[in-house]
């Protein structure tokens, strides 16, 4: 019987690409996004160009839960935020784990 | 066999003066670089004293107020060539030897031309003016040679019967064999041919060993070597003279460029490869530049061919200005295309294997080296799509 050893499933030659990064939005009127800190940079929103929504792999222990927002800034640029409420949604957080934001790339 | 030695004695010394006929009547040294000294390459007949190897500084001091050139070997080998090549239209059997030195095979020629002497005729006529062939005809190719030696400018003799005896008078130093061994020859107090001859063939091999047994035949006559006929090598040439002193690979490039556009649009390499480039340019007052390419693999694109050789051209380094500049595109191949390997990847699977191995040598660990793969494509969550895989060649 192969015993199991503890490690995390996977090769280690496999890494993953695009993961998003975990950002500060200060939110507005009905929980839209207002500003980010982004690489320790303040960016304003201007607009918001689309909103969708992900619900997936609702059999997960932390589900998919996200509420994205492709949005463009003061100076121009375009940010694709999310709002990850899958930890929340499961109720495994608390009060200690509420929804986050994260930029996706 | 029946073999013509047509020798140009002086072949330096004559070429400078077919184009510079100014220099004719005076006298002119030629020298040339050996090392870090400047020796006499050879030197006209008004420059008394001077003879071929010796130290610049002598001959100069033996010989003042002459007048000074450099040795342009190109050139040199140029009219040498053109000599090889007119003689090869009269024989299809030539060999060319050192400088200046040109075999003939003869057999079969003669009731050609009609007879030996009109053959002979025929030859001394195929040199160009001004350079005095001096022609000898023997049964091989070392007595052919002294018969040359033995003959006056524009004339010819022929080697007698009696070989051996025909030889006998002249000096050892006339021998193909090493300096060495015509050193120890004449340490035993043997200075001619004939002395050498009246030797048994034992006791000079015991001495000399193979040369010697080579020396000792040769002195009786006996020549065995072949006539190893000449071929040409198909080659295209293209020149042009700067209008400034070219200085820097900047403005060389440019006339390479142009160079090979004329070479590429000649019909001879049309649809076909060449594998080797060689330029030379004119330097003022110091010999001319030379440089050869070969080519990896064989091509028959001017654009490649300029990226190779601007390539290889970064990291050398120009005597001085150049004047003009001679291309000339050889090992011209009768391809029409390149053959593909069937596996083409294998190569550069290979290398890349051999890179990686060469970094995870130096880093001590696995080369940070990763392909992006598509893993989910589809999915819903962008961070899903694709990943980093480790990279194993």
């Amino acid at each position: 019987m192969v015993k199991n050893t503890g490690k995390a499933p996977g090769t280690g030659a496999i890494r993953p690409l695009n993961l998003p990064v975990p950002v500060v939005v200060k939110e507005g009127e009905s929980r839209r996004p207002v500003s980010v800190v982004l690489r320790g940079r303040r960016l304003e929103i201007a607009s918001i160009e689309d909103v969708w929504e992900i619900d997936d792999e609702w059999w997960r222990p932390v589900p998919v839960h996200r509420l994205y927002y492709r949005t463009i800034t003061t100076e121009g640029a375009s940010l694709t935020l999310f709002r990850d409420a899958g930890a929340a949604h499961a109720g495994l957080g608390g009060a200690g784990h509420a929804e986050e934001w994260y930029c996706s790339r | 066999m029946k073999i013509a030695c047509v020798l140009i004695t002086h072949l330096p010394m004559k070429a400078e003066l077919r184009r510079r006929t100014d220099l004719r009547g005076r006298p002119v040294l030629v020298t040339e670089s050996v090392g870090s000294k400047q020796v006499v390459l050879d030197a006209s007949h008004e420059a008394a004293g001077a003879i071929v190897g010796m130290p610049l500084q002598e001959a100069i001091s033996r010989c003042k107020g002459a007048v000074l050139l450099q040795a342009d070997l190109p050139y040199y080998h140029g009219v040498f060539d053109r000599v090889a090549e007119s003689l090869g239209q009269r024989s299809p059997r030539i060999e060319k030897a050192e400088l200046g030195c040109v075999f003939v095979g003869l057999d079969g020629l003669e009731a050609m031309y009609g007879g030996t002497t009109r053959l002979i005729t025929t030859l001394a006529q195929a040199v160009p003016h001004g350079l005095g062939p001096r022609i000898g005809v023997g049964g091989g190719k070392f007595p052919a040679y002294i018969a040359a030696v033995a003959s006056g400018a524009g004339r010819a003799t022929r080697v007698p019967t009696d070989v051996a005896g025909f030889l006998k008078d002249f000096s050892v130093d006339l021998l193909p064999i090493s300096w060495n061994k015509k050193e120890r020859l004449r340490g035993f107090g043997l200075h001619t041919i004939g002395s050498l001859a009246a030797l048994s063939v034992g006791s000079v091999q015991a001495q000399l060993g193979t040369e010697g047994k080579l020396a000792w035949e040769l002195a009786h006559g006996v020549d065995r070597s072949p006539l190893v006929p000449y071929s040409r090598e198909e080659s295209v040439s293209e020149f042009l003279t700067f209008p400034s002193p070219a200085t820097s690979i900047q403005a060389i490039v440019p006339a390479i460029e142009i160079l090979l556009g004329r070479a590429f649009a000649r019909p001879m390499l049309r649809g076909r490869h060449i594998r080797t480039a060689y330029m030379q340019g004119g330097v003022m007052n110091r010999p001319p530049w030379t440089k050869r390419f070969a080519f990896k693999d064989a091509i028959n694109n001017k654009v490649r061919v300029l990226l190779a050789l601007r390539a290889s051209l970064e990291t050398v380094e120009m005597p001085g200005a150049l004047e003009d500049m001679r291309l000339t595109l050889s090992g011209i191949t009768g391809d029409s295309g390149v053959q593909a390997s069937l596996f083409s990847d294998m190569r550069r699977q290979e290398q890349l294997r051999e890179t990686m191995r060469q970094l995870e040598a130096r880093l001590g660990t696995r080369p940070p080296i990763y392909l992006v793969r598509d893993v989910e494509p589809w999915s819903r969550i962008p961070e899903r799509r694709q990943a980093l895989v480790q990279y194993d060649p």
